[in-house]
């Protein structure tokens, strides 16, 4: 699929890290922009520096997800592209017995909250963008438009405490093949991409042990990776009408 | 680890691959309890093997810590979890209505149902019985205290078109196993999933010979829906074999689900 000529694109967690990288890379491509972000702050000035829109998103809400879509559509017109980087990341183990020995279980508010933004968050965002790209008359070769959801390593090899982290970014990893089946014949594409240690915000939030054991600059051999990288690897799968249903792992082989 | 008078745990124990890996593990002499929604059925075959039949819903968490429980009562803390509780559900992401042209969006609430069930039950089930497997000695020189087997599906890698949201509910679980097996290693605690492919379950009863028939078609060798006792073999090899850890196992005849 062509970028560029005015095509309508959303980036959910578009504000900062692989999702403002991703937004970057498709207004410079000629795409209309919108960001949808729970933050508004660097959500605004980043649309303001790429041509774009801001909307506000809480992406476990069904009601502003449905109201930043209407108000991105009413802007840009219904979208062709959309780019799932919303997540959230916690660290917590199943089962674990503290200094004094007690024993400890992980809490299921926190499992449940996660399942919450990072799977259903993908999935429905995924679901109400193909029912808009349904209703869009085909481009050349049947095209209607591409999804592009953001899972992680972890969805292969989840680290110690990152069962629940592992559990949401496994469950997108999973649903990438049925929602492209679903969806072949409106000729609306799907793709995953699994970034490795990418520098971002949600690497920075994280404890300074795992920081240490991982590197914290790109140029060690097992540091992390820009995420200009991702959003080159975005338009590749946009352009590129070969990629469906496949999941990519991006990381550099690193970790 | 030797099965042999053992406390073990099968949710959805009551029908299908659960039925077959609580007889599994009963006749290699565990202690077995079986938690299901189906009363009538999980009692009658808690009778059969000589175990025990407790009420659970995995998506409640008062009714999974009284059956725990009331297991534990009865037979001790568990040294073994096999859980098979699960649900599936057929419906596309987006669908066109064949008369009105309506574009029709998949339920949200029905992904969240799948995801509740199929997944947060497998994890909570998990995380409640680790914690109890933790207060018990280690049985083995090596410090094995026990192990949890979790039940995906092959559609966690290849799921079919209506198979969005079982797909995501598998995956997960299946994703969860090396971090779970992770977590749970210094304290001795073992998890593996298996994902199977086709078997002749009550999921599946339903259906006509011939649907039947091609499904058995399409799987390479041996052709033909997996019976749940090579289910319930595979549950008590698990077990038996120390070495294997932080594993997803397809068990599915070499089949590669087709889109549809």
């Amino acid at each position: 699929m062509k970028l560029g000529n005015g095509v309508s694109a959303i980036v959910a967690g578009g504000a900062t890290g692989l999702g403002a990288a991703a937004a970057e890379k498709l207004a410079s491509k000629g795409c209309k922009v919108a960001i949808l972000d729970m933050y508004r702050e660097p959500g605004e000035a980043l649309a303001r520096k790429i041509g774009g829109i801001y909307c506000h998103l809480e992406i476990s809400s069904e009601i502003t997800v449905d109201t930043a879509f209407d108000f991105a559509r009413e802007e840009n017109g219904i979208e062709r592209v959309l780019v799932n980087c919303a997540g959230v990341a916690i660290e917590q183990r199943a089962a674990w017995r503290d200094p004094q020995g007690r024993i400890h279980i992980h809490d299921v508010p926190s499992f449940e909250r996660l399942l919450q933004v990072n799977l259903t968050g993908t999935f429905y965002m995924a679901v109400k963008a193909a029912q808009g790209m349904m209703s869009l008359p085909p481009l050349d070769n049947g095209m209607r438009g591409v999804i592009i959801n953001s899972a992680s390593v972890a969805a292969e090899d989840g680290l110690e405490g990152q069962a629940a982290y592992a559990a949401s970014e496994g469950g997108v990893l999973a649903l990438t093949r049925p929602l492209a089946r679903d969806l072949v014949d409106d000729g609306v594409r799907v793709v995953t991409i699994m970034p490795g240690r990418y520098d971002t915000m949600m690497f920075t939030e994280r404890s300074t042990d795992v920081r240490q054991m991982v590197g914290t600059t790109k140029q060690q051999p097992d540091g992390m990776s820009d995420p200009k990288e991702f959003a080159e690897m975005v338009v590749k799968l946009c352009e590129d009408d070969q990629y469906n249903g496949q999941v990519i792992r991006l990381s550099g082989a690193k970790g | 680890m030797k099965l042999e008078g053992l406390s073990a745990v099968v949710t959805g124990g009551a029908s299908g691959l659960g039925a077959a890996a609580a007889e599994a593990l009963a006749a290699a002499g565990a202690k077995v309890a079986i938690l299901d929604l189906n009363r009538d059925v999980g009692e009658a075959l808690a009778a059969k093997i000589g175990g025990l039949f407790r009420h659970c819903d995995v998506t409640n968490e008062v009714t999974v810590e009284s059956a725990l429980a009331s297991a534990r009562a009865a037979h001790g803390v568990e040294r073994v979890l096999v859980n098979c509780a699960g649900v599936a559900i057929g419906q596309r992401t987006v669908r066109r209505d064949r008369e009105t042209g309506a574009i029709i969006p998949h339920s949200l609430a029905a992904f969240e149902k799948v995801i509740a069930v199929n997944l947060t039950g497998t994890f909570y089930m998990m995380t409640q019985c680790a914690a109890a497997m933790m207060t018990l000695p280690p049985m083995l020189p090596d410090g094995a205290r026990g192990v949890i087997v979790n039940t995906a599906s092959v559609a966690a890698q290849d799921g079919q078109i209506g198979q969005i949201a079982y797909a995501a509910s598998k995956g997960g679980v299946a994703a969860m196993t090396l971090p779970a097996a992770r977590d749970l290693a210094k304290d001795g605690i073992r998890v593996v999933a298996i994902l199977p492919g086709l078997f002749d379950t009550p999921m599946f009863a339903g259906l006509p010979d011939e649907a039947r028939q091609a499904l058995s078609a399409g799987v390479p060798f041996p052709s033909r829906l997996g019976k749940p006792a090579e289910y319930g073999a595979l549950v008590r090899h698990i077990c038996e074999n120390d070495m294997l850890n932080g594993e997803c196992i397809r068990l599915d005849g070499a089949v590669r689900l087709a889109p549809r």
